[in-house]
């Protein structure tokens, strides 16, 4: 995926995921998760689970009072809409 | 924050500009003291100060009683823009666009209801698909899909979903005009597809009610509504197709805002100027995206006339009401001494025009309102009030407080049924995780934004 800027990817990268499950009825466990920041991409590969995991619906990852930052060590926080 | 509050009556706090830096009118929350002591436990004030920085911002960011902390907007906001000067924010309807209630009623008696509802409730639970699974709806081709887009709950009649009765109570006659099913993305399109018809999770329920009290009795009447008939509530909207809708939106707005010189306080209120390509393009992909909530809805009053066909093949259910609460109107007011034309943001807010029926649900077991709109709202909030109960606790937190089992037994002593896809929903819904409705419900009345016409008891509720 490629995206502006890492919060753009963070959300879309989620929102994927929400993406693959409703339509694909697709639920991974990741396996690799590469993200380079110029450009900002992210590539990731993940193992296809089967069975049902579906018991929380979540609507969307939002960009609402979204905080990523590198120092004292990296973090970020999406908030779900349920 | 304290400095900047200002009570003004009984029912009216002022939030003055200053809370955050660019405010361009202040706040107007409607509360008594019992919500007002809510409101310190969330950034939900600052919410509201955000959104009064959006340019074009006309008169107040206003806060009904059942506000709470949203995603960017919060959740009971209303904020209306300059068609000129103004925006047009996805983030100001929220991912469930048109997420709505419709009302049925009946002449069928409590105590037969009561006979009948261990075999109804069930039956009602196995027509209808719910739950997180998204698919199990009606399958549309990607023609008829575009047809449901533009034409709403007028397609659904069209082919045989209901009676040209069921539109004349829906708002906006079931359709809103101006939809775009050219700008509702693929994605969105391939989520929708197996959905219509489908009432989802989280908050949303079908619910079997009996009316428990009457406040205006002419207003009942007219409405079809009479002390111990039951009646069904739905409650659902656009599921995963407007969540997308959102979403693509917000990618895009988000993207473009630094191009129209838009700066605004967290991302999740990125916006365009409505008159912009952007803007527009949004507007026409939420329109269709509201048509696809109404036509949902009006699908589900059908599977709900079915089963209680085979139950009181005798009775009729006739609409009340189908109102959205997640939407954006474009909408003539009068305000500040002359007409003008607003585009109206309502995040979890109803429309309430004069004479017209409001729903307000009430949390799991718990009453429902129906009231009706004032002539004063029209005046004071661009014709808005609330739309239901409110959150005071967040989905996880009420999780980790209430067992689903306790909450059943609960309910059932209190001689109401439910069904549920998991008792994790029936955690998240507790009651006590949400405002007393009824405080709610008081306080736009008193204030005069809507009056009290009746209230509504539960007796069985089927949850996704």
């Amino acid at each position: 995926m490629e995206a502006l800027d890492l919060e753009e990817l963070a959300v879309s990268w989620l929102n994927e995921l929400l993406y693959l499950l409703e339509v694909e009825g697709a639920v991974f466990y990741s396996s690799a998760l590469c993200v380079t920041k110029d450009p900002v991409t992210l590539t990731a590969e993940g193992v296809l689970v089967s069975g049902m995991f579906r018991r929380i619906s979540v609507k969307a990852a939002t960009y609402g009072e979204i905080l990523l930052r590198s120092e004292p060590e990296p973090f970020l926080r999406i908030y779900l809409d349920l | 924050m304290r400095s900047f509050i200002e009570r003004l009556d009984d029912t009216r706090i002022l939030l003055h500009p200053g809370v955050v830096p660019g405010m361009r009118v202040p706040g107007m929350i409607f509360a008594d003291r019992y919500i007002e002591s809510m409101l310190d436990a969330d950034n939900t004030l600052l919410q509201i100060a955000n959104v009064a920085t959006l340019p074009g911002i006309l008169g107040y960011s206003f806060g009904m009683p059942d506000i709470h902390w949203g995603y960017g907007f919060p959740i009971g906001g209303v904020a209306a823009f300059d068609l000129d000067d103004g925006i047009i924010s996805p983030g100001g309807v929220g991912y469930d666009i048109s997420c709505g209630v419709r009302l049925l009623a009946s002449r069928i008696s409590a105590e037969d209801m009561l006979c009948t509802v261990d075999k109804l409730l069930p039956a009602l639970f196995s027509a209808i698909p719910s739950g997180a699974i998204s698919g199990g709806g009606r399958k549309l081709s990607y023609k008829e899909l575009e047809k449901v887009l533009e034409n709403g709950a007028r397609w659904a009649v069209k082919n045989g979903f209901g009676t040209e009765k069921d539109l004349e109570h829906t708002e906006e006659n079931g359709c809103l005009q101006g939809a775009l099913p050219g700008a509702v993305s693929e994605r969105a399109k391939e989520r929708g597809a197996t959905q219509l018809g489908t009432l989802g999770s989280g908050n949303h329920f079908l619910e079997i009610q009996v009316v428990d009290e009457i406040f205006s009795t002419v207003d009942a009447s007219r409405m079809g509504l009479a002390v111990g008939c039951a009646t069904v509530m739905i409650h659902c909207g656009s599921r995963g197709l407007g969540h997308q809708v959102c979403d693509d939106a917000l990618k895009t707005m988000r993207r473009k805002m630094g191009r129209y010189g838009i700066c605004v306080p967290d991302q999740q209120l990125c916006c365009a100027p409505f008159r912009s390509e952007e803007g527009q393009e949004y507007l026409g992909a939420m329109r269709a995206a509201a048509n696809f909530a109404m036509a949902n809805r009006q699908l589900i009053a059908d599977s709900v006339r079915q089963v209680f066909e085979r139950f009181f093949p005798r009775e009729h259910l006739h609409t009340v009401r189908d109102i959205s609460h997640n939407l954006a109107h474009i909408e003539k007011h009068r305000w500040e001494g002359r007409d003008r034309i607003v585009c109206v943001h309502r995040k979890g807010a109803t429309r309430a025009f004069s004479g017209q029926p409001v729903l307000i649900p009430g949390s799991m077991g718990t009453a429902s309102h129906v009231l009706l709109g004032t002539r004063l709202a029209e005046e004071r909030t661009f014709g808005s009030t609330c739309h239901g109960a409110g959150r005071m606790m967040s989905r996880n937190e009420a999780v980790k407080k209430f067992d689903g089992g306790d909450l059943l037994r609960a309910l059932s002593e209190k001689g109401i049924i439910v069904m549920a896809e998991t008792g994790r929903t029936l955690g998240e819904e507790a009651a006590e995780a949400y405002k007393d409705v009824a405080s709610v419900v008081e306080v736009v009345h008193r204030t005069g934004l809507s009056r009290k016409v009746a209230k509504l008891r539960p007796i069985a509720v089927m949850k996704g």
